[in-house]
């Protein structure tokens, strides 16, 4: 048995790492102490390891915070605790004793319960029936609006939350809504709570409102399991932090025994010199301006101006809600501009629709794979050739075997691996998925390139020939820009990154400040500028 | 701007349905109206009838409802009074039709004509009359348990005999056969034939089915069905011509004679022998009578092209006539009868249009 | 280890075989067996004859049309209600111009004193006739394709709609005639009828009427539209994910149109040669004819998630569908049985399309 690709690499990352962390792995063996335990969690997809020797220990009555980058593995293991994903081997224990739950409601009616970041909720009815949804109190067969009015009520007494169960739930804001949903986890007893991203959208009284329902919560025993990007957040509510990083637990300790910059430190901490390949491209003259682009409808973004040069990979970092994807969907048309104006090559344009925009020499890779740029149930032939179809025609009717000369273009350039070109994508991995849509778009022959999160859900090798890919388009004279939550990517690869901050440019990172060693610090503030 | 546009397009829409509605009782009552004119000069009395029809595009209850309409005039003027008719279309559907029936009774009217949807709902619209004092007068459908119904509601029915138009069925083909020894193809002194049923659990259709077979054996022809079951073909056209495309391929060769219970389906089922080259207008090869039952039209001209043996007539017209004679005498409290030429049948609750043989 | 693998492969194979043919499978079964009962007993009539086989293809080629023009809309993740009420109103208006003018009650009795129409002339009723249905039919399917693309309403609701107001309107259409009933309109000119059931090849006892051979064409016609064209792509792109169409630049409106339209030209067709297949027409004429056209879409594959079927699929549906119709009628199966067996068939066929694209955990 010889190493995987990906452990190796992982050696490779670990040995080659500016600063070496010492991991003290602290065995306790009293359980009683703990409300819940996550000992070794491994789970595996096809072709990606996504947890691996993942743990989490939580005290009661105290907050725990779970730091990562986005694809650390954080939400694997929170749907491996709630029976959404099945581990593949760990234990996982509560109070002591070994659970596995089904499903999200066996593990509601056994005390865990999670508050999602998209709230699950039935917005046309009203606040107490979203509570009791499917435990409604019935008196005599019927239900029992009285009993569930007065028992909302003191919920909300004993939370300080000041709604009207009766309103709709629809009507209230954001914050309120997300009160709701932890009230109602309330309602069921629950002794472990996971908050998923809970302020990413709060103003700050609202977190500070959040902040003490919280630590009433804590009073009352429950464990919460906080899982924030914002840093200063979880110095100030969390008792104790768990960092992980690709898929892998890396550290636990009291949240007062560590600094915001070594939180950092853990979470990104890589060896960057292998994971990139070499910059061969260089940005030559302005090839797209926008200026003051903002979009029609909210949420949006607002005002944004700047420059893609020929040959140039503009990176757009941001936390999620910060209106990236919407940047990228305006200047391509599929969301409609509000105002602003998009020029390329000093022609001003106008991208109304997608059509539009292709045939003004645009392209898009959208960021959600399966939702927006794949056709899983067709081959590869339909998949590579949609975007481009009218140029198949032949005397009113498509030419297979053009169609068929550019799939095969596609496959060998993209270098796809796949049985045949009538293999249905769907039978594809990840990232030869990707390359399959990049090619589809690179048939139309762009200037632009957008790109929504590129390499999300792909496997570290296949991530790789992805970058020299977009290096390489760069290295033909196209401008690319590039969406991504990975920040070692975007300094790996990009001549410059864009950060949006709430719908807002927070600011333009150049060639100089890319070099320098704290850059993921930088973007990290200029991400929280608008928040 | 879209708001707009459905406000525009609900007005249109609103505008058009009272258009309908109004066009729809001009072109209803187009006669009575008519009269109302000149009656309304003489301050005639206005006698309200309500007419509640089971489905208004049924070919034969279509020719029914033409006649009501048609002559309602005269009989108003016969009897010196306006007749005003509300027409509703059930579509067949039950419920509709009870709740056309409490609108009709809320409008306020003299009379009830009920033709029904299904024949087991006699009771509840008797009762909703009833609580009005209105009286009701059936047609076509006969209720269920109508012998004890009809007359405790003081009520009549006005239809055909079910049977009748089996018994005619199986009384044109008895006489035909004994005319056409060659119709018996393998010699047998048996005729293997085929049943074409409208509805399982219709009335009218079990009538027809069974009545004319059991007339055929009663005029001492001996007969004996040449499929597994009988074919239950909706009264529909397409259907029964898909069915005996089967049926041929499975019996074909020793079926005799073909049942249907309606012309409908006797034209389908000709239109599939005629793929197999049969039926096509000589009688003299490859033909095999074919017996349907409302006289529509196109079997009159099948009949007269040979391509059929047989209908039974319903007389539609004199269906309708009698009903609008019988229900201008109720709703002016006169007996049921009076005054007219029809009669009492021997059962005491109902008057019976005969049928006619068309052959 | 590796044979391990290749095992799990393979029985993955046989699973994916068994849930894509299934419903082949169990439907040739119940016709070998009945082809083998009904050939070793001697009291009854072989099933499995060259005659049935064309009586069989005959009956399927209507519907098949209709089925064909409908599947489109199905792989665009919609449905259409309306099939039966469009060719009730289609085939009325075709049926009323092209009555014999020795009938007595004809609609429109004008046109036999019509100079225009004599002779040679008479021809260009059933072309009138023809292009009044395709118009007729295209309208309504392009009013759902509008409610569809536009108004962004359920295909569910908006052809229930449209079926009940053309039902409406066919059945004012039947009470215009002269004698103010709802007569079925019938009695056709033999030439209207020859153009859809002449037999135009016989070989033997064994004729093969036109009708098929429409069929046919319209199946090969439809098949080079659905692989050959920018909308056939574009309906697949717009039914198997209809948010990555419009990123990639697909027209997605009129695209839905388009193949509401479309449909509506197979439905027109359909309805001109329905009405001159069964030779009688009135305002139920057409009604649950959309059952069968989904039930054939689904048997043959068409998948109600759409994005997914072909036409060589959906003409197998509607040859299995009526196979099994014809079955049950040659059996002379009670008629309650038949009902039935064909919901079953329709159950165990979305059943089997559904566990066929069903997300696996």
């Amino acid at each position: 048995m010889t190493l995987s690709s990906h452990s190796s690499n992982q050696l490779r990352a670990l040995t080659g790492s500016f600063k070496s962390i010492t991991v003290e792995v602290v065995i306790n063996t009293d359980n009683e102490n703990y409300l819940l335990e996550m000992i070794n969690i491994e789970k595996s997809f096809p072709g990606v390891k996504a947890l691996d020797n993942a743990q989490l220990k939580l005290r009661k009555g105290t907050v725990h915070a779970l730091m990562g980058e986005n694809g650390a593995g954080k939400s694997t293991l929170m749907k491996c605790l709630f029976g959404i994903y099945r581990k593949d081997s760990g234990i996982i224990r509560m109070e002591g004793e070994e659970i596995n739950f089904n499903n999200p409601r066996n593990a509601l009616d056994n005390g865990v319960a999670m508050v999602h970041q998209e709230l699950n909720q039935v917005l046309r009815r009203n606040v107490m029936e979203n509570i009791w949804l499917g435990r409604f109190p019935t008196r005599n067969g019927l239900i029992d609006h009285k009993k569930m009015y007065q028992d909302t009520m003191s919920v909300f007494k004993e939370l300080e939350i000041d709604v009207n169960p009766k309103i709709q739930i629809g009507k209230l804001s954001v914050s309120k809504r997300q009160m709701v949903e932890i009230a109602k986890t309330v309602s069921h007893n629950a002794k472990i709570l996971v908050l998923d991203e809970p302020t990413s959208s709060l103003t700050d009284e609202e977190v500070e409102h959040l902040f003490r329902i919280i630590r009433k919560l804590c009073d009352r025993g429950v464990g919460i399991v906080y899982i924030s990007h914002k840093l200063d957040e979880i110095k100030k509510i969390s008792a104790d932090v768990t960092i992980m990083r690709d898929g892998q637990w890396i550290h636990t300790c009291p949240s007062d025994s560590i600094s915001i910059d070594e939180i950092v430190n853990l979470m990104v901490n890589r060896d960057m010199s292998h994971r990139f390949p070499p910059k061969t491209n260089t940005p030559g003259d302005v090839l797209m301006e926008v200026k003051d682009l903002t979009g029609k409808y909210e949420p949006t973004c607002k005002n944004v101006s700047f420059e893609l040069r020929q040959g140039e990979v503009l990176g757009v970092a941001g936390l999620v809600g910060s209106r990236r994807t919407e940047l990228l969907q305006t200047i391509f048309g599929v969301e409609s501009l509000g105002s602003g104006t998009i020029s390329l090559r000093g022609k001003l344009i106008d991208n109304g629709s997608p059509k539009a925009a292709i045939k003004n020499g645009f392209a898009m890779i959208t960021e959600e794979r399966r939702a927006t740029g794949l056709f899983p149930l067709m081959n590869l032939i339909f998949n590579s050739t949609l975007t481009n179809i009218r140029s198949y025609l032949k005397f009113g009717l498509l030419s297979n075997h053009k169609m068929m000369e550019d799939t095969a273009w596609v496959i060998k350039s993209m270098s796809v691996k796949t049985p045949g070109q009538k293999t249905k994508i769907k039978y594809l991995s990840g990232g030869n998925q990707q390359k399959v849509i990049i090619g589809r778009w690179l048939l139309t022959k762009p200037e632009v390139l957008l790109m929504d999160e590129p390499t999300r859900g792909i496997d570290v090798g296949a991530k790789y020939e992805i970058y020299q890919l977009i290096l390489d388009l760069a290295g033909n004279g196209k401008g690319v820009i590039m969406v991504s939550s990975e920040m070692p990517e975007l300094v790996g690869i990009c001549d410059r990154i864009l950060v949006m901050s709430n719908g807002h440019m927070s600011g333009i990172l150049e060639k100089n400040d890319l070099a320098k060693p704290n850059v993921q610090e930088l973007i990290m503030h200029l991400s929280a500028k608008y928040v | 701007m879209k708001r707009i546009l459905a406000l525009i397009l609900i007005l249109t829409m609103a505008l058009a349905l009272t258009g309908c509605g109004a066009a729809a009782t001009t072109a209803g009552a187009a006669e009575t109206q008519a009269a109302a004119t000149t009656a309304a000069a003489a301050e005639s009395k206005t006698v309200n009838i309500g007419v509640l029809v089971w489905k208004f595009s049924d070919a034969y209850g279509s020719t029914v409802r033409l006649a009501i309409e048609k002559y309602a005039k005269e009989v108003g003027d016969a009897q010196g009074v306006t007749v005003n008719l509300d027409m509703q279309d059930a579509n067949d559907n039950q419920t509709t039709q009870n709740d056309q029936c409490d609108t009709l009774l809320a409008k306020g009217i003299d009379l009830l004509i009920i033709n029904l949807a299904t024949d087991g709902a006699a009771q509840a619209l008797i009762d909703k009359a009833a609580a009005k004092g209105v009286p009701v007068l059936f047609y076509n459908k006969e209720p269920t348990d109508s012998k004890t119904l009809v007359p405790a509601a003081k009520s009549l029915f006005i239809g055909t005999k079910p049977e009748e138009a089996g018994v005619m069925q199986g009384e044109i083909f008895a006489e035909q056969w004994a005319a056409n020894a060659a119709w018996d193809k393998n010699g047998d002194g048996v005729c293997q034939y085929l049943m074409f049923k409208g509805q399982a659990d219709n009335i009218e259709a079990i009538a027809r089915t069974k009545y004319s077979i059991d007339t055929a054996v009663a005029k001492g022809v001996k007969m004996e069905l040449a499929s597994s079951d009988i074919y239950v073909c909706d009264w529909d056209t397409a259907k029964a011509q898909d069915t005996m495309t089967a049926a041929w391929a499975s019996v074909g060769s020793k079926v005799e004679a073909i049942f249907t219970n309606n012309d409908g389906m006797a034209i389908g089922v000709i239109a599939a022998l005629n793929q197999v080259s049969f039926n096509s207008g000589d009688k003299a090869k490859n033909y095999i009578p074919v017996y349907g039952v409302d006289a529509t039209d196109e079997a009159a001209a099948a009949i007269s092209a040979g391509k059929m043996a047989g209908t039974v007539k319903q007389d539609g017209d004199a269906m309708g006539k009698a009903v609008v004679t019988i229900a201008v005498n109720g709703a002016l409290d006169k007996g049921w009868l009076d005054g007219t030429s029809y009669e009492m049948a021997a059962d005491g609750y109902s008057v019976r249009i005969p049928y006619a043989k068309i052959q | 280890m590796e044979k391990k693998i290749a095992n799990r492969f393979s029985s993955e194979q046989f699973r994916d075989f068994i849930l894509n043919y299934a419903l082949y499978i169990i439907l040739g079964a119940i016709i070998v067996f009945v082809s083998v009962t009904t050939w070793l007993d001697p009291t009854k009539t072989p099933f499995l004859r060259v005659e049935n086989i064309i009586s069989i293809i005959t009956q399927a080629s209507t519907k098949g049309i209709l089925a064909l023009g409908c599947a489109g809309i199905i792989v665009l993740a919609g449905t259409d209600l309306a099939i039966g009420r469009i060719l009730g109103l289609s085939s009325v208006v075709v049926a009323s111009l092209v009555q014999a003018f020795t009938y007595g009650t004809r609609y429109y009795p004008q046109l036999s004193e019509m100079a225009i129409f004599q002779g040679a002339g008479w021809w260009l009723l059933p072309i009138i006739a023809l292009i009044l249905s395709i118009a007729i039919s295209v309208l309504v399917s392009v009013i759902n394709g509008f409610g569809v693309a536009v108004l962004e309403m359920h295909a569910f609701i908006i052809t229930l709609g449209t079926s009940l107001i053309t039902y409406g309107v066919s059945s004012l259409y039947v009470e215009g005639q002269p004698s103010g009933s709802s007569m079925s309109l019938s009695t056709f000119d033999q030439r209207f009828i020859d153009i859809a059931l002449f037999k135009f090849v016989s070989f033997g006892p064994f004729q093969i009427p036109m009708l098929v051979f429409y069929f046919a064409l319209t199946a090969f016609v439809m098949h080079i539209i659905w692989t050959k064209t920018v909308l056939g792509k574009n309906m697949f792109a717009v039914g198997g994910n209809l948010e990555a169409a419009a990123v990639s630049g697909v027209n997605v409106k009129k695209t839905i149109i388009g193949v509401f339209a479309m449909a509506g030209v197979l439905y027109g067709i359909g309805s001109f040669l329905e009405t001159a297949r069964i030779q009688s027409c009135n305002s139920s004429t057409g009604t649950n004819y959309e059952l069968d056209a989904i039930s054939a879409c689904v048997i043959g594959g068409v998948s109600f998630t759409g994005g997914v079927g072909n036409i060589p699929g959906v003409v197998v549906g509607i040859l299995l569908l009526i196979t099994i119709n014809f079955i049950l009628a040659f059996l002379g199966v009670n008629a309650y049985f038949q009902y039935i067996i064909r919901g079953l068939i329709i159950i165990i066929a979305v059943a089997i399309d559904v566990r066929k694209y069903i997300a696996k955990k």
